[in-house]
């Protein structure tokens, strides 16, 4: 299932933060999306793992396994197939909203890539 | 055990149970690896983002028809809880039956032709046929405001009475003197039908918590005076409580089944939908059927007596297909539900390390 709807962005930077070759545990998902989003993201454990059900249960991503050492549990996740095809749609839909507004802004003042200031 | 983890494992007593067994520790451990080197105490942020995810799972239902679900059966059971509410609060306070049948005959000045006495005995069956008796049904047009009857009591019927008029007339004026608050004397319409329920002159009295109903009937060729006690005060209170309560851990129970049935293949789920919609259907109807029975025809000089607080309740026992269907569908629900299998969605894909959890076939 492939959603098309619009993503929410800490949603998409998990979907980002997924996207390479050795699965992320919790915190590790954390610490990519931080450092993704240029800081501007940090989540918090419970927000994340409430995205992460939501992700599970569409099956976006999977849990490729699991670690319990010492009293701690941690569960490694990966971008499923639709996972990636959800994060290519978002990624043409985000490409071509942003062309849209790169055209009219070029458009009306003749200028791209900055505030132009009179 | 570290400060910093009991802090977080209390935190974590938000979210509930099934919750904490699927994904408790590994929250613990991500929060854990996330602390700063020799932080004590959860950070501000972490606890309230705890506190309300926590809390979305007990109260969120997890797809719309969970949600549509939850709705319809909870205000259902806290509708119905209300009059249970009312219940508790009514029989606590025992209100006691008046026995003014020598009153009342002296009052007249007759002894009675006949009489009959409100279904008090039985507060639910009070609660459900007393306004059949119709005695009620005017309360907001015959000018009393000293204090509400509970329909239990006695009513005394004096047949052939000459002089109506004057009769309650005099009554009025011997009851005032005799110490009771009074209620204005209204003439009524003596052309109009001959009706118990339409009265022909009437006033209402009161004197130590007992209320008296004086009227004319028949085109004014009969007296009835009914006695009555005034109606416990905080009944509507016990109402509220109920329905509070009731939509409260009915709430968070649907929300624990949504969440279980979500977790559950998808044949069973398709039957457990089957068994709830002529649940669901019912909780609707009957919801609708207790809150509009209940509430006045604002056409009418009907007003909301505190017995009427009770009727959610009595209507389930006079009619009980609704509650019925619910029941069944629950037991059918819930046994479906404790024989699939759990769908494991947080097994690893990797089969080595298995977590135990039955896969969806």
């Amino acid at each position: 299932m492939v959603k098309t709807m619009a993503m929410q962005e800490p949603t998409f930077f998990i979907l980002t933060a997924l996207v390479r070759a050795t699965p992320l545990h919790g915190y590790g998902i954390i610490q990519a999306v931080e450092q993704l989003s240029s800081g501007r993201v940090k989540l918090k454990a419970g927000t994340m793992y409430a995205a992460l059900d939501r992700l599970t249960t569409e099956g976006l991503i999977v849990v490729d396994r699991e670690e319990a050492v010492g009293g701690r549990l941690r569960r490694y996740y990966t971008l499923s197939d639709d996972g990636r095809a959800a994060l290519e749609a978002t990624v043409a839909r985000l490409q071509s909203n942003a062309q849209v507004a790169a055209s009219r802004l070029r458009e009306a003042f003749g200028f791209t890539g900055g505030v132009q200031h009179a | 055990m570290p400060d910093l983890e009991r802090s977080y494992r209390r935190l974590l007593r938000a979210y509930p149970g099934f919750y904490r067994r699927e994904r408790g520790l590994e929250i613990l451990t991500t929060l854990l690896d996330a602390a700063e080197p020799g932080q004590v105490r959860p950070s501000r942020g972490d606890a309230a983002h705890l506190l309300v995810n926590g809390l979305r799972y007990r109260f969120a239902p997890p797809t719309w028809i969970g949600r549509l679900a939850t709705g319809l059966v909870a205000i259902w059971a806290a509708v119905v809880l209300s009059g249970a509410g009312a219940l508790a609060v009514w029989a606590l306070a025992n209100p006691e039956e008046p026995d003014l049948a020598a009153f009342s005959d002296e009052l007249v000045g007759r002894p009675a032709s006949s009489a009959y006495e409100l279904p008090g005995g039985n507060l639910l069956d009070m609660a459900y046929a007393y306004r059949t008796y119709g005695e009620f049904q005017d309360f907001a047009i015959e000018g009393w405001d000293g204090g509400r009857p509970a329909p239990m009591g006695q009513s005394r019927f004096y047949e052939q009475v000459t002089d109506t008029p004057t009769v309650l007339a005099d009554a009025h004026q011997h009851l005032t003197s005799a110490g009771w608050r009074t209620g204005p004397l209204s003439q009524g319409g003596a052309n109009s039908q001959a009706d118990v329920n339409s009265a022909h002159g009437v006033f209402w009295a009161s004197r130590d918590g007992v209320l008296l109903r004086v009227s004319g009937y028949d085109n004014q060729t009969g007296v009835t005076v009914g006695a009555y006690p005034i109606e416990p005060s905080g009944v509507l209170a016990g109402a509220i409580t109920g329905f509070a309560i009731g939509l409260l851990v009915v709430w968070q129970a649907m929300t624990w089944m949504a969440h279980r049935i979500a977790r559950t293949p998808r044949p069973a789920r398709r039957l457990i939908l089957l068994l709830g919609l002529p649940a669901l259907i019912a909780c609707g109807v009957n919801t609708l059927d207790n809150v509009l029975s209940m509430i006045p025809d604002p056409g009418s000089a009907n007003v909301l007596f505190a017995a009427d607080h009770m009727y959610p309740l009595a209507n389930q026992i006079a009619n009980p297909l609704a509650a019925s269907v619910i029941a069944l569908a629950l037991i059918g629900i819930l046994s479906l539900i404790a024989g699939a299998a759990r769908v494991g969605r947080l097994r690893p894909a990797r089969a080595a390390a298995s977590t135990g959890e039955v896969a969806e076939s």
